[in-house]
């Protein structure tokens, strides 16, 4: 039973109980008698400013207005012993609400005349109602509650005054359903305004409450918004009784004309409502006295923070504060989730005069360490310098683009070098690619010459030649003399990496050499990059992180130590040589890093590795904590980097501590010097921070276009409407964040990371996070795919782990998540296959029919069906297999649990329907469930 | 998220001829000047395919006096 709003007239004098019930007897609902409203009088032995009034005043209104079936509402006339009354009113919060309570004692004490109770009927007790189906409240901004179940919080801001007070609720109502919309994805979440009736014409009219949608348009000014709730407000179909509880409610104050009513009636108002039917998660009350206005907010204390509400109440001050003084669109800025890196870092420099500086320093030192030779920094400059001559001497200069095909080694690095001396950007195309894509990279980036040695098809029509060897010597002087082209600058592009494209084209990111310089100066203090560090060039370098490795470490005298394919591959292999050649700065991808973390074993090697930076790829710290264990905190610093080629490799970074492992801590950090990020609403409108967004990076990385793509790159490209910068551009990423309120960016997956299985929204990242939760594993992937004949999506998980046992796995997503969300199957691998960039190859999972077999007794074997243990007759046994295959889409084994392999109630329905089709059984679905495997079923349909 | 952002998108033009779609409903920000076409964001993008042909900032172009592609 909840309890029941209440409101007290306090202090009155000489009022008469007939008359009052007289009134009340007037105003009774046609219906039953018991069920009209009742009056209680009693008078008490001490007088109304005794203690003891107060504590009855609190028991008569706290009470609840009980029976169930009985009257709605009940008045109570207290009489002291000093002639002074209270009145009491109180309603099931149902039946009537603050403002019907005002309204209905003004009309039992007012002492005008008669009041005319004209049409007016009391509500009929209220028993359930058809709710409409409730749109429910996003509550991610919110995250962080730390109230226990069903607890309640409470926070208050105050409002500045309005000599309009009526003006002033549209102002705040527009104002906190813009502040809402801002944390809900752009739509204001429907709100139930409680309201008194409309005072004046007929205090006897109880209107109470409306459902109201504030959708303005995001141009709209602040008082456009607070126009539009005006007209809203008054146009509301303003119901008696219950409306739909939304999860949001706002309840204004009483009306200044009843509040005035009241007082010229000698009678002072004090309001004891309680404050929300228990279901609002917000409920916001407004109250408004002559001088000031307050806004208070009382919410579900397990649900929603209470920061989250403070920050939100702040905002719909300052929002009110601003409707007289109009500052246009977009507000204020303040408070809203953008971060700044701070200055750009001299970048106005190329990335080979970076290099060659060092050379000309120390041109003994090593630069490259590769399988077949190493090279000095005056080697490698010198090889460089022939390359880029020679293609000068082709007419080749700043402004073309050079395509470089060739396998990881040292030449390689000397032609990527050697195509930025001649002024020209390169693009790397790997050397394992299909011939098609080739072609498709050449013609699409309008190469003007291409250094391999491929002699296949794909480079025909493109000028192509091996590059010049180290030996080959620098082209003569009058070849040098000779060569007109212009020489790059910081402006121009140094590298074109191309990346998939949702549409299926792969598009060329077009980046300069100050992009990457100002990366450089961003990072270099803070990491103490010295010509003692060891870096390998570990990634492919048609993958832009490896321009970070290679650029990284040869900008600042580094050792570079080139790591084979077939290295990179075998985890073993990889960790020998990081041991052998005393690596100390690691760059890794997640999916890399958790194969190199299964050599972590005790007797392993030790590393030298001082900072491991991680790139590309969502990071679960969680897997980090092997590696702590191994390598503390004070000898390996741990970063973790965000960014996307369009901004230039990395545009946050953040230090991991094993506290952030153990907490799986999703932040990435805050901008580089020189960035700036934002996370927006869809109309490009900054979020309060804890608002998930989309994020946006400005500042220096920013890359100059995709080439030839003019529309794509205006759209990606924005222009900058917060940096202040003339002319800035933004890049949207397409992922989605938020920004913490200390600053920091959470990295919330794509945007389009969000998939449907059965019109369930589902972000594939949750679940992979709930099975990154179990201690046994190390890696986990979860994919939509569709198949089985009717093509149903399902959703396929995989782990890595070699303690994973699938079925405890499945108890713990079937305990942690809703069942639509819980994978059909779960495989466990060996491995999570990473393509050439080291990133997870969604393409190369296995299905999951080709599972590695659960654990068997011994002696047992995989075979198909039937099985030659299977005591039921093989037939019926091979044709149940069967049906399951074609229902499912996938081969089962005679023990696989059919709820295991991807089967559900549909499913199960399905494989009986083609049992019973085939004349095998006519058995109800739920033998099914009772068997859920082929050899258990067939044997009992046998026995049947 | 419910809402797919801003119908009406506007095409600006910055100093160095860079092209950017911008909400049609926001203010022009600093630098940037309108190229006098509005639309869905899709027709944006096909207008401006049409229009900016030459992607290299103007600066850049001007000191390379247009040599090369």
């Amino acid at each position: 039973m909840s309890r029941a709003n209440s409101l007290v007239l306090p202090g009155l004098r000489r009022i008469d109980a007939d008359e009052v019930g007289r009134r009340l007897d007037g105003l009774r609902a046609p219906g039953p008698v018991s069920r009209g409203p009742v009056l209680w009088t009693e008078t008490l032995p001490y007088p109304s400013h005794d203690p003891r009034a107060e504590r009855l005043r609190l028991r008569t209104t706290g009470r609840p207005v009980a029976p169930p079936d009985g009257p709605a509402v009940r008045v109570c006339l207290l009489t002291y012993t000093d002639q002074v009354q209270d009145l009491v009113v109180s309603a099931r919060p149902e039946a009537l609400d603050e403002a019907g309570l005002a309204g209905l004692a003004c009309l039992l004490v007012e002492r005008s005349g008669t009041p005319d109770p004209g049409p007016v009927v009391l509500p009929e007790p209220v028993g359930t109602t058809a709710a409409e189906p409730a749109e429910r409240l996003s509550l991610e901004w919110a995250s962080g509650a730390d109230g226990g179940p069903g607890s309640r919080g409470s926070r208050a801001v105050a409002l500045p005054s309005d000599d309009a007070p009526r003006r002033g609720e549209a102002v705040v109502v527009a104002a906190l359903a813009a502040a809402l919309a801002r944390r809900t994805g752009g739509t204001a979440p429907p709100l139930t305004v409680r309201r008194p009736g409309p005072a004046g014409e007929s205090l006897a009219r109880t209107d109470s409450a409306a459902t109201v949608l504030l959708r303005s348009p995001a141009s709209a000014t602040v008082e456009a918004r607070a126009a539009a709730a005006r007209r809203i407000l008054r146009d509301a179909h303003w119901a008696v009784g219950p409306v739909p509880a939304h999860d949001v409610e706002l309840r204004l104050p009483v009306p200044p004309a009843t509040r005035l009513r009241l007082e010229a009636a000698g009678l002072g108002l004090s309001s004891r409502t309680v404050p929300a039917p228990e279901s609002a998660v917000l409920a916001f009350r407004l109250d408004s006295g002559p001088d000031a206005h307050e806004l208070s907010c009382d919410f579900a204390a397990d649900l929603v923070a209470s920061e989250a509400v403070e920050a939100l109440l702040t905002e719909v001050a300052r929002a009110v504060g601003e409707a007289s003084e109009d500052p246009g669109p977009g507000g204020s800025r303040a408070g809203t989730a953008s971060a700044g890196g701070g200055p750009a870092l001299g970048a106005e420099t190329t990335i080979h005069d970076l290099v060659t500086e060092r050379a000309a320093a120390h041109p003994d030192a090593v630069a490259v360490t590769a399988p077949d030779r190493e090279l000095t920094y005056g080697q490698l400059d010198l090889w460089a310098e022939t390359i880029g001559d020679s293609l000068r001497s082709r007419g080749i200069g700043a402004g073309h683009r050079v395509g470089v095909c060739l396998t990881r080694g040292a030449e390689l690095v000397a032609t990527l070098l050697g195509v930025l001396k001649s002024g020209a950007a390169y693009v790397p195309i790997d050397p394992s690619s299909p011939e098609d894509r080739v072609r498709y990279l050449a013609r699409d980036a309008g190469l003007s010459h291409v250094l391999t040695h491929r002699s296949d098809g794909a480079f025909a029509g493109c000028p192509h030649s091996a590059p010049p060897s180290a030996t080959d010597g620098p082209a003569d002087g009058g070849a040098r003399a000779a060569d007109g082209a212009p020489r790059s600058g910081s402006r121009d592009p140094a590298y074109v990496i191309y990346t998939s494209g949702s549409t299926g084209r792969p598009k060329g990111v077009v980046v300069e050499h100050r992009n990457f310089a100002a990366l450089l100066a961003g990072t270099r203090e803070e990491f103490r990059f010295t010509g003692h560090d060891v870096w390998t060039f570990f990634h492919s370098f048609a993958f832009d992180f490896s321009v970070w490795e290679i650029w990284g470490c040869l900008a600042t005298g580094g050792r570079l130590v080139v790591v084979p394919e077939d290295v990179a591959r075998v985890p073993e292999e990889f960790r020998e040589l990081l041991h052998g050649q005393r690596v100390t700065v690691l760059n890794q991808t997640p999916s890399a890093f958790v194969q190199l973390l299964s050599t972590e074993t005790a007797g392993a090697a030790p590393l030298d590795v001082r900072l491991l930076v991680f790139g590309g790829e969502p990071l679960d710290s969680r897997t980090l904590l092997p590696w702590f264990d191994a390598h503390p905190e004070d000898r390996c610093r741990v970063v973790n980097m965000y960014g996307i080629t369009e901004t230039t490799v990395h545009c946050t970074w953040t230090d991991l501590t094993r506290r952030d492992a153990l907490a799986n801590s999703r932040s990435i950090g805050v901008a580089l010097p020189g960035w700036t990020l934002h996370v927006l609403d869809p109309h490009g409108r900054p979020l309060p921070p804890g608002v998930p967004g989309e994020i946006h990076v400005g500042g220096a990385g920013v890359a100059r276009c995709y080439h030839g793509r003019s529309g794509l790159t205006a759209q990606r490209f924005r222009p900058d409407h917060l940096s202040g910068v003339p002319g800035a551009r933004l890049y949207r990423t397409g992922d989605r964040g938020r920004l913490r309120h200390d600053g920091r960016l959470e990295h919330l997956g794509r945007l389009d990371g969000q998939v449907k299985v059965r019109g369930y929204r589902i972000e594939l990242d949750e679940i992979r996070n709930c099975l990154l939760e179990a201690a046994e594993v190390r890696g986990a992937a979860v994919v939509l795919r569709h198949r089985g004949e009717a093509g149903d999506a399902h959703l396929d998980a995989y782990v890595v782990g070699p303690q994973a046992d699938p079925a405890a796995l499945r108890e713990h997503l079937e305990r942690t998540l809703p069942g639509y969300m819980v994978p059909s199957t779960l495989t466990v691998l060996p491995s999570m296959p990473v393509t050439g960039n080291g990133k997870l190859d969604v393409e190369r999972l296995p299905e999951p029919g080709h599972r590695p077999s659960p654990p068997r007794p011994a002696g047992t074997t995989e075979q198909p069906v039937p099985s030659g243990r299977a005591p039921a007759e093989p037939d019926v046994a091979s044709r149940i297999a069967g049906a399951w295959h074609e229902v499912l889409g996938t081969p089962v084994t005679p023990d696989d649990n059919f709820f295991l392999v991807g089967g559900n109630s549909l499913l199960a329905i399905r494989v009986m329907v083609r049992l019973r089709e085939q004349g095998i059984t006519d058995a109800p679905v739920r033998m099914l469930y009772r068997h859920p495997t082929v050899r258990r079923l067939a044997e009992a349909l046998t026995a049947q | 998220m419910s809402d797919n952002g801003p119908e009406r998108w506007t095409v600006l033009v910055n100093a160095e001829e860079q092209y950017g779609l911008f909400p049609a409903e926001l203010p022009l920000p600093d630098g940037w000047r309108p190229a006098d076409f509005t639309g869905t964001e899709d027709e944006c993008v096909r207008y401006v395919d049409e229009h900016w042909t030459d992607m290299r900032p103007l600066s850049l172009r001007k000191a390379l006096g247009g040599s090369a592609a």
